[in-house]
This record gives structure tokens, sequence and C-alpha cells, in this order.
């Protein structure tokens, strides 16, 4: 496969991990701009754990990922306890508390003669076991794209065992879904650490697919599309979020005519979405008439 | 299937305001308690206190278990259900959905695919007593407000619940959509269940409820079986105004 196509198409899985954390926040009812401290603890979490004490990649990235869901539940514990426009900031204010602290995290050690690990605003470098371990870009994106499928696959059982419903419920309405016996509070906080968790496992991911990782990568503006991809591709399912990263990065990032105007292109196209579909795309309506039509 | 409901000293606040002011009521497991007063005497209040919306002073007892100091999740959990004034659905869920996710809210999330198809079976069964199978598919904003109203008895009959808490069920309603009202709650919703039916239409107070209790100012100013009560000229002057003479 084209080089240039492999690495779009791992972008867009890696950044679809990203999307889908921040959608099952809005599911939720709350918007998250602070998804991408959880990207980039993963991404710190898992590179450090391969490179620095020389886990295996599997464990790694599983290491991101668990400490992504401990510490979205551990912010969500007092977060959640507020909502709309106050959600927001707590969370902005979380992910730039982490960008700030990266930017001052010095953790290196000697390995095989170099040092190695996080150097505070100069970055991390050297996470090289994927390289090392002899696998090319191609099949490195079938692991992307396999542990994408898992995620979404998992999303659907939730769906089917009626959880991702209850969610909903807290989203639309938690007074009455709380009159009707759901402990909206417990699943706010579920709800975070299932967003952290997968935040995580995208950032391990693309610190081995990017070999080196550096807190100016995780700013707002990553934050920020993070939600924007689930409320222009669509919340009623989560094709939705990932058909917003398709949309972002497959159209307007890589088609190189575009990329210039990529922010303004996408920011506009941001807008025109949320006045003509408020809820995306692939909204609750649409989604539930494809629903209707399915069973007939 | 009913619960006994007791309340004493119940007192609310709001500020300088009053809603609730020390209120004793007990409804007996399996009946209907009618709940009547002009506007802001605390019928809703009471409401909101009674799920736990609302924090007051005073006891709640379901079933002799006290349940003041239980958050409004597990109130539901109990069996304490309530509809509103203006019906309360979720508008992005099906009909058919918006009764799925009320059941299934308070159970177990691992079931057998064979147990959620039966249960399927059942809601739409549940509809169909409603008046709403022909609605199950559709979104609520294509309901009346009439099938809305349907739709929250529907939602509370079929999540099993032990009390009720109906808010105003008629409000909106026609003269003719009220009296077939009054028929579905006599028929499907009231039998075995504990209701407290806050009202403002006396014929259906008179038509539902084995006793009435008249608010003024969050407290009790009568009470009795709803002939008795509505008899007395102050109380229909204190619900209804002063009448004109011709």
């Amino acid at each position: 496969m084209d080089p240039y196509l492999v690495s779009v198409l791992s972008n867009i899985g890696l950044f679809s991990f990203l999307a889908l954390s921040a959608w099952i926040l809005l599911l939720g009812g709350e918007i998250s701009f602070g998804q991408q401290a959880y990207f980039a603890i993963g991404a710190y979490a898992a590179g450090i754990a391969s490179a620095v004490w020389a886990w295996p990649f599997t464990a790694a990235v599983l290491w991101g990922a668990v400490l992504g869901a401990g510490i979205g539940a551990l912010i969500a514990w007092p977060a959640a306890r507020f909502t709309g426009v106050h959600y927001a900031i707590a969370t902005l204010a979380f992910a730039e508390l982490t960008r700030a602290a990266l930017n001052v995290f010095h953790y290196q050690r000697d390995v095989d003669g170099y040092l190695t690990g996080p150097d505070g605003a100069n970055g991390f470098g050297d996470i090289r076991w994927v390289y090392e371990a002899g696998i090319e870009p191609g099949p490195y994106l079938a692991v992307i794209a396999t542990l994408l499928l898992a995620v979404i696959a998992l999303i659907g059982l939730a769906a089917r065992l009626d959880v991702m419903a209850q969610l909903r419920m807290v989203g639309e309405d938690p007074i009455l879904a709380a009159m009707q016996g759901v402990r909206v509070l417990r699943w706010k906080i579920g709800a975070a650490a299932a967003a952290g968790g997968l935040a995580g496992l995208g950032g391990g991911l693309y610190a081995h697919f990017a070999t080196y990782v550096e807190p100016a990568q995780f700013s707002v503006m990553t934050g920020v599309h993070a939600v924007a991809y689930g409320l222009i591709g669509g919340l009623g399912t989560a094709l939705g979020p990932i058909l917003g990263v398709l949309i972002d990065i497959g159209l307007l990032e890589s088609l190189r005519a575009l990329a210039a105007y990529r922010m303004i292109v996408f920011g506009g196209l941001v807008a025109i979405i949320l006045i003509l579909r408020p809820r995306g795309l692939l909204d609750e309506t649409l989604v539930a008439k494809v629903r209707a039509w399915a069973r007939r | 299937m009913g619960a006994s409901l007791d309340i004493t000293g119940l007192t609310l606040r709001f500020g300088g305001v009053t809603a609730l002011d020390g209120l004793d009521l007990s409804v007996a497991s399996g009946t209907v308690l009618g709940v009547a007063g002009p506007n802001g005497s605390g019928k809703s209040s009471l409401i909101n206190v009674l799920t736990g919306h609302y924090q007051a002073n005073g006891k709640i007892a379901l079933d002799g278990q006290p349940i003041e100091h239980l958050a409004t999740s597990e109130r539901a959990r109990l069996g304490l259900v309530r509809t509103f004034q203006t019906p309360r659905v979720y508008r992005r869920m099906s009909v058919i959905d918006n009764m799925r996710v009320a059941v299934h809210a308070t159970q177990a999330i691992f079931r057998g695919r064979s147990d959620r198809r039966h249960r399927d079976g059942r809601l739409r069964d549940d509809l169909a007593i409603f008046g709403l199978s022909h609605r199950a598919d559709a979104l609520p904003d294509a309901l009346t407000p009439y099938e809305l109203r349907l739709l929250e008895l529907a939602r509370a009959h079929a999540t099993g619940a032990t009390v009720v808490l109906l808010d105003e069920p008629s409000a909106g309603a026609s003269e003719d959509e009220a009296h077939r009202l009054s028929r579905i709650l006599i028929e499907h919703l009231m039998p075995g269940r504990t209701v407290l039916l806050v009202e403002h239409r006396l014929d259906m107070l008179r038509a539902l409820c084995a006793d009435l209790v008249v608010l003024r100012a969050g407290r009790k100013i009568a009470f009795g079986s709803p002939s008795a009560v509505l008899d007395s000229r102050e109380i229909r002057t204190c619900l209804m105004g002063e009448p004109v003479d011709a």
C-alpha cells in the first residue's frame, strides 16, 4: 500500500479513539474540551513503559488505557457534579494543567547508552518498540484498525445491553432519568472512565506510531477537534465520530489542495452542520428511522 | 402490589416562602388519595419532595420504611414513580424505546437475548392497553399531547411501580380526553397500586379517589371522602373562587 495512504489511514484510526472518547461524554450530555489530556497521558505512560521500562508493547498500551480510565474517573468524581459550561471549563482546565505539567516533566533513564524518556517541552522521542520489533507501518495500521473495530463492537454490545441507552437517558434528561431509577452520578463517572480509557488507548497507539510526542501536540485545539468530530459526524451511532474524523483528516487534511485552508473549511463545515443538523449527520432521528426500517 | 405511603411533619421552605408547612398524610396500600388545592398550595412541591427532587424536613415512609434520606434514583428503585404536569419523555427516543429504557433502568444489565425479546413483547402489549401500539416506532414529537400523556401512564404501568404520583394528568386535556383518561386510570393503572392524584378537575377527583385532601399554603385544610369534602361551600370557594351571582 502507498506509504502516504497508510499514514493517513493510521491517523484516521488513531484520532477515532479520541473522537469516540469525546462522543461518549457527549452522549452523557457533557462537552469535554479536555480529552486530549487522556490521549497525552496514554501516550506518555505507554511510551515510558515500552521505551524506558522495556515493557512489551501490549502491556505498555494497556497500561496507558488503564491509567487514562483511572484518571478519567478520578477527575470526574468531583467534575461530574458540574454540568454544561462549568463541566466544559473544568475539563479544559484539567487538560491545560496536564499539558503544563508535561512541559516540566523530566524522567530520563539510561537505555542502551542513550538518555531516554520525557524531557519537558523538548518532548519524548525514541519510542521505538514497534520499529525495533520490525513491524512495518502496514501491519501496524492493521493493529490500529483491529483495536478500533474491537472498540466499536464493544460499544455495539453495550448498546444491545441497554448500557448506551441509560447513558443517553442521563444525557437527555438527568432529572427524569434519576426519577426512573438511573444512578446519574455513577453513569457520569463511568462514562468519564470509559472515555479516558479510550483516549488513553489511542494515545498509547499514537506514541508508538509517531515514535515522538511533545506536550504541544496535546493542545486545546486537539480537544476541540475531538468534540467537533462527534458533533459533525453525528451522535446517533459510534460511526458518527469516525465519520467526523474521516471528513476532517481523510478529506480536508489529506487533499493537498485543501490542506492550507483546512481550519477555515473545517470551521465553516462545523458551523453549517450544527445549523442544519444540530446532532450531526448520523443523528438519533436518522438512526431510529434506519432501525425501524430494518425491523420491517 | 401497592405499598403504603406515610408522610409526617413535611416542611419545605424556599427562602421566605413556605411551600409545605408540617404536612401529615397517609395513603393506605392500594388506595387512591386525591390532592386538590389552589395554585401555589404545595401540590407539586409535595410530589417533588416525595421523589427526592426537593429536600424537605420531615419523615416519609414507604411501606413503613423511611425513605426521606434516599436519593431520587433509589426511591424510584423502590417502586415510587411519578408523571409530570407537562409530559416528560426522551424526545430523541422512539415510543417503544422510552418504554424500554424506563423498565430497564432499574434492572440488571446482563440479560439473555430471549429475555429481552420477551420483555419487548410485553412492552408492546402494554402500549396496546394504553392505545399506543400504532405509535410504537414513532418519535415523541409526532405524538399529540394526549398521546404523550398516555405514554407517561403506559411507562409508569410497565415499570411495575407500586406507588404512582400523578401530577394533574388531565392538564391540557379536552372534556372527552379527560373522561377517557379516567377510564384508563381506573381500569389499568390504579388497580393494586397506591396512587397520589393531584388534580384540578373535581369530577375526576370524585370519580377516582377514595379520600381527598385539600391543601392551602402547604397545610391540610380538609380531608375526607371526596363527596363530603367537596360539599363544603368553603372548600369549593377555595378551589374554584367566589361564585359570581347572576
